[in-house]
């Protein structure tokens, strides 16, 4: 399941602090209407709705704060005897008591209307998951299911190249249902913090080289060019699952352009990251959805060229993948049209410290020459 | 008379396929549909070579895979899925020779199969100072690399790690294996360090790095020099 960013808020101290200057705001105020003949009636208002509107917004341990505070100030700066923290008059128990309980009262509905609606948004999130998950699956699924079927009862006069043509899909769609599959584990093990992800520092060119042998056959009809420069810093990440986000990229670059297009793989180096840019000439985005494709499991409107680009998980995991990583992904239509994809990477320069240390670890049968040195 | 592989799978389907293209390349072969069947089998008729699945109903396929190393010599292809990295490098720990990732293509399987005959029959020295794989060239009496006949200069630790592939050439090598010939045990844990000198000998033998033709990367895993 995907992380769900809740709304809770931490009773840190900060949620104390706000309290206390809303109660600074309504001793404020309270103290410049003073001479506008602000009745004391008024006044306990204007700390009541102090006290309820921290209750909200904070919850029960900052209200009860406010309510504290709001009661010491009334006394101390409003009511008689002044400057004193005394009542003269019983009657403001009841006053206070009323405010205290209705602080307390406000702040208990508050916090499980937060419960239900954290509960709506988590059942809302797992409805759209199932429903992502299971078009992602079933329909390769249903086209595998069609064709076998076509294949198994097809006429004896089907030709060879037909035939050929219906495996051709099925292999297509298998490798496909497969990434999917793929793509759910990777969410699983980056949810759950699975202890075989190991992050290390990595040479960018292998890990596109890993994923582009993996694509091979989907990317056949496009032509890929590679620019990573030879000086390319190391990136911070955990091979399997960098290698997954350019596998949903190229994919999605081959599945979302005509054969023949062009697909650019880009490295630059900043100065404390790596920019990895994924290009293609094809369609391009549909302007205004640069952002809402990464959303989770967003769905492509049919107005969208192609009619399923961004739609399921691929680019949700993508970007969440991206962020475990400290990095992020974004998406714009380049300058020349077509999409482009960019990821930053943290980095390091890549020193290998050879020489010296390197002659030592040598075992004693080697000649006798500096490590750098050619042969 | 022709090989014998052992095949060892649960699922009936991959067995299948698995059987017909074993018999279509005229090998002998004998089924095991779980873990103590296999080691019964293997007991009966030392085979070959092994094919074994890693996934197995009624033992952990590494046991097998460890039972049986402690007496047959001949060579162990472990198939296993993907996202299974750290199974895939304890398989080689245990003394599997090399390891399939399904779905893998009848190409592919074919192509390990042959490497691992060829070095179980070579003992692991393939008798001879040339090595030669597409443009590449190692003659290894003059220590020269060339590339379509133009020479490659290599560093001394470069040269090491290229030699120390060729010798297993076709093989998955792990990192902490190439780490450990290269550099020697106290490096065994450095990977980055190898990837940095592997990044280095690609751009000097490669055409294109980030697709290379013969140094293959095996994610997760380590390496494996093209063995055609």
């Amino acid at each position: 399941m995907p992380s769900v960013s809740s709304p809770s808020r931490p009773r840190s101290a900060s949620n104390y602090l706000a309290a206390a200057a809303i109660v600074a705001a309504c001793t404020a105020l309270s103290g410049l209407s003073h001479w506008g003949a602000l009745t004391e009636a008024n006044m306990w208002m204007i700390f009541l709705a102090g006290t309820l509107l921290t209750a909200l917004r904070f919850g029960h341990g900052p209200a009860m704060l406010a309510f504290g505070l709001s009661a010491a100030s009334m006394s101390f700066f409003f009511l008689h005897p002044k400057f004193e923290f005394q009542f003269s008059d019983k009657q403001y128990f009841i006053t206070i008591g009323i405010m205290g309980a209705v602080g307390v009262l406000i702040s208990q509905i508050a916090s499980r209307l937060q419960t239900v609606r954290r509960q709506v948004e988590v059942e809302q999130l797992r409805n759209s998951l199932l429903t992502s998950i299971s078009h992602d699956l079933r329909s390769p699924l249903a086209t595998i299911a069609v064709t076998t079927s076509e294949l198994l009862e097809g006429s004896p006069e089907q030709t060879l190249a037909e035939r050929r043509d219906v495996l051709e899909t099925i292999v297509d769609e298998t490798r496909q249902l497969g990434r999917q599959i793929d793509n759910l584990l990777d969410m699983g093990r980056l949810n759950t913090g699975d202890a075989t992800l190991t992050f290390d520092w990595n040479v960018l060119e292998e890990l596109v080289g890993v994923a582009l042998a993996r694509l091979r056959r989907e990317l056949a009809g496009r032509n890929v060019t590679i620019d990573l420069p030879s000086d390319l810093p190391l990136v911070w990440a955990a091979g399997d699952l960098l290698v997954q986000v350019l596998i949903n990229l190229l994919e999605n670059a081959s599945r979302y352009t005509p054969p023949g297009s062009c697909i650019e793989i880009r490295g630059r180096s900043h100065q404390r990251h790596v920019e990895l840019t994924i290009a293609d000439n094809g369609p391009g985005l549909p302007s205004g959805s640069e952002e809402a494709i990464f959303g989770k499991f967003v769905r492509g409107t049919t107005a969208v060229a192609d009619g399923r680009r961004g739609m399921g998980l691929g680019l949700a995991i993508c970007r969440h993948i991206m962020r475990a990583h400290g990095g992020d992904i974004a998406a714009r239509n380049g300058r020349a049209g077509g999409a482009e994809f960019v990821m930053t990477l943290r980095c390091r320069e890549r020193s290998v410290e050879e020489p010296a240390d390197d002659d030592a670890l040598i075992p004693a049968t080697a000649e006798p020459r500096a490590a750098g040195e050619e042969i | 008379l022709s090989p014998l592989v052992m095949l060892v799978e649960d699922e009936a389907p991959m067995r299948r396929f698995l059987r017909g293209f074993l018999a279509r390349y005229g090998y002998r072969f004998v089924e095991a549909d779980c873990g103590a069947e296999a080691l019964r089998l293997a007991g009966e008729t030392p085979p070959d070579l092994v094919l074994l699945d890693l996934g197995l109903p009624d033992m952990d396929g590494q046991d097998v895979l460890v039972q049986l190393r402690e007496w047959l010599r001949s060579p162990i292809i472990v198939l296993s899925v993907r996202d299974q990295e750290r199974q895939k490098v304890m398989a080689l720990e245990h003394g599997a020779d090399d390891y399939l990732t399904k779905p893998f293509s009848t190409g592919e399987l074919l192509a390990r199969i042959k490497v691992a005959f060829r070095h179980a029959a070579s003992g692991g020295a393939d008798g001879s100072p040339l090595f030669t794989v597409g443009d590449l060239t190692i003659d290894r009496t003059a220590r020269r690399v060339s590339l379509a006949g133009a020479e490659v200069r290599l560093t001394r630790l470069e040269y090491k790690l290229l030699v120390t592939m060729a010798r297993h050439a076709g093989k998955v090598l792990t990192h902490q294996f190439l780490l450990g010939e290269v550099w020697g045990p106290k490096r065994a844990e450095d990977v980055q360090h190898l990837r940095v000198f592997m990044a280095g000998l690609r751009r000097k033998i490669e055409r294109e790095p980030a697709q290379p033709r013969y140094f293959i990367t095996e994610q997760g895993v380590g390496y494996r020099l093209a063995a055609e």
